[in-house]
């Protein structure tokens, strides 16, 4: 647990985690109308939320990146990036299992997908579902990790706070 | 807890900020007086880069996938005739014989499949590029759904520019209606694909504006071209009816 929550390890997760979500945010903000054909591809939203979601979602990933790295409200970031890496899991897998092909669209743009085959297509989506999971994992070790320091620098002011009242 | 909730609420509101601020100022393409491509700042909800909010009919068929419903067909009627040789693919129509398609029109009730799909009075008919060629002679309106990039690239002669995800779609279509007329018959392209997605977004915006004669050409831009290729026996997209920049250009093959 110690070295799992070794303070060198959880800057290295924070900055990968932080690196990968200010990485996959940019192209969708630069080009919103393509970040709507994607999520329009998904076809598991209603019309009306479309666009929304693609003005919207690029920037939580932005921001929420931006929030890791700095490891200023960490905590928050890692627990919304957890929440959209558990959704975009949900979300491949069940358009794998009622075999609809789908581009993906978390690192590329729609145009970039669009020449590839049903088959190229499914087998994106198996490989990005295991990027998820990964991405997932560290945004758990990120927000247990913002915990466990929590915790630690708590402990020791209370700690201090008691040798100093001995001591007196 | 309550430091993981401020936390939260801190970033969804800076979100919310950044979202708004970022789709409304930004640099918008536009074209020069000389027609290059170039690109002004604009701060306004009219040039925003997405519409906030747009009705059901912006993006039909949302939460159907076409691919998932051609593999998992609707359960077998009895009453219906057997199947068609194509496996219930979309019934794509040489539609010569009935220049300017009608909204049920297109399909050969001899050719219905097996599973056949509930009849949709709202679908538009497919063509191929045989019945594509004839209405272009015939100077029908052609409009492209693909993006202003791709438009000026390469498109059919005289084909007007819609783009399916850009903003402003409705005021085109409105002035479209108003210049041509509702009942003009239409054809709508985009890229090659069987479900034409792309296409089938502006002419449902063009559905809400009464339009009445709509067809698809399945083969896009990329079918023309390729087909045209074919037909004439050339490479060379010189030889073949093919219009770049940003301006439609002269309808039909008189040029």
């Amino acid at each position: 647990m110690d070295i799992l929550f070794n303070p060198a390890v959880r800057i290295i997760v924070r900055l990968a985690l932080g690196g990968i979500l200010v990485y996959a945010s940019w192209h969708k903000i630069t080009d919103p109308p393509d970040f709507a054909k994607i999520i329009f591809n998904y076809k598991m939203f209603p019309a009306s939320t479309i666009n929304l979601l693609a003005i919207y979602v690029p920037w939580i990933e932005l921001i929420a990146g931006f929030a890791i790295i700095s490891g200023i409200g960490s905590r928050g970031a890692s627990f919304l990036a957890g929440g959209m890496f558990i959704f975009f899991i949900c979300a491949l897998s069940y358009n794998l299992s009622r075999e609809c092909p789908t581009i993906c669209g978390c690192f590329s743009t729609f145009e970039d997908g669009k020449s590839l085959t049903p088959e190229q297509k499914f087998d994106e989506m198996r490989k990005e579902i295991w990027i998820d999971v990964g991405c997932l994992l560290l945004a758990a070790h990120v927000f247990f990790g913002s915990i466990v320091a929590a915790r630690s620098v708590f402990a020791d002011k209370e700690g201090a706070a008691g040798e100093s009242s001995a001591a007196a | 807890m309550k430091q993981l909730i401020l936390q939260l609420v801190a970033i969804i509101g800076l979100t919310l900020l950044a979202g708004t601020a970022s789709n409304l100022v930004g640099r918008r393409d536009t074209q020069a007086a000389d027609g290059t491509a170039t690109k002004e700042w604009h701060f306004s909800s009219k040039g925003a880069r997405l519409e906030f909010f747009v009705k059901e009919s912006r993006y039909p068929n949302a939460l159907i996938c076409m691919m998932s419903q051609k593999k998992n067909p609707l359960p077998v009627n009895p009453e219906a005739p057997k199947d068609p040789p194509n496996g219930g693919e979309p019934e794509v129509v040489d539609a010569t014989q009935n220049p300017g398609g009608t909204q049920n029109g297109a399909v050969d009730p001899g050719k219905q499949t097996q599973n056949p799909e509930p009849e949709d009075p709202n679908k538009v008919p497919h063509i191929g590029f045989e019945a594509a060629v004839q209405h272009w002679e015939d100077g029908l309106l052609f409009v492209d759904a693909r993006g202003p990039k791709y438009y000026a690239e390469g498109h059919i002669p005289g084909a007007i520019s819609i783009p399916a995800w850009e903003p402003g779609i409705e005021e085109k279509v409105q002035q479209l209606a108003e210049t041509e007329g509702t009942a003009a018959p239409i054809v709508v392209y985009c890229n090659e694909s069987t479900e034409c997605e792309d296409s089938h977004i502006v002419a449902s915006q063009m559905k809400s504006f009464d339009f009445q004669e709509l067809t698809v050409y399945e083969g896009g831009f990329p079918g023309w071209r390729r087909d045209w290729k074919k037909k004439n026996k050339t490479e060379k997209d010189s030889e073949i009816p093919i219009t770049t920049g940003p301006e439609a250009g002269p309808r039909g093959p008189e040029q």
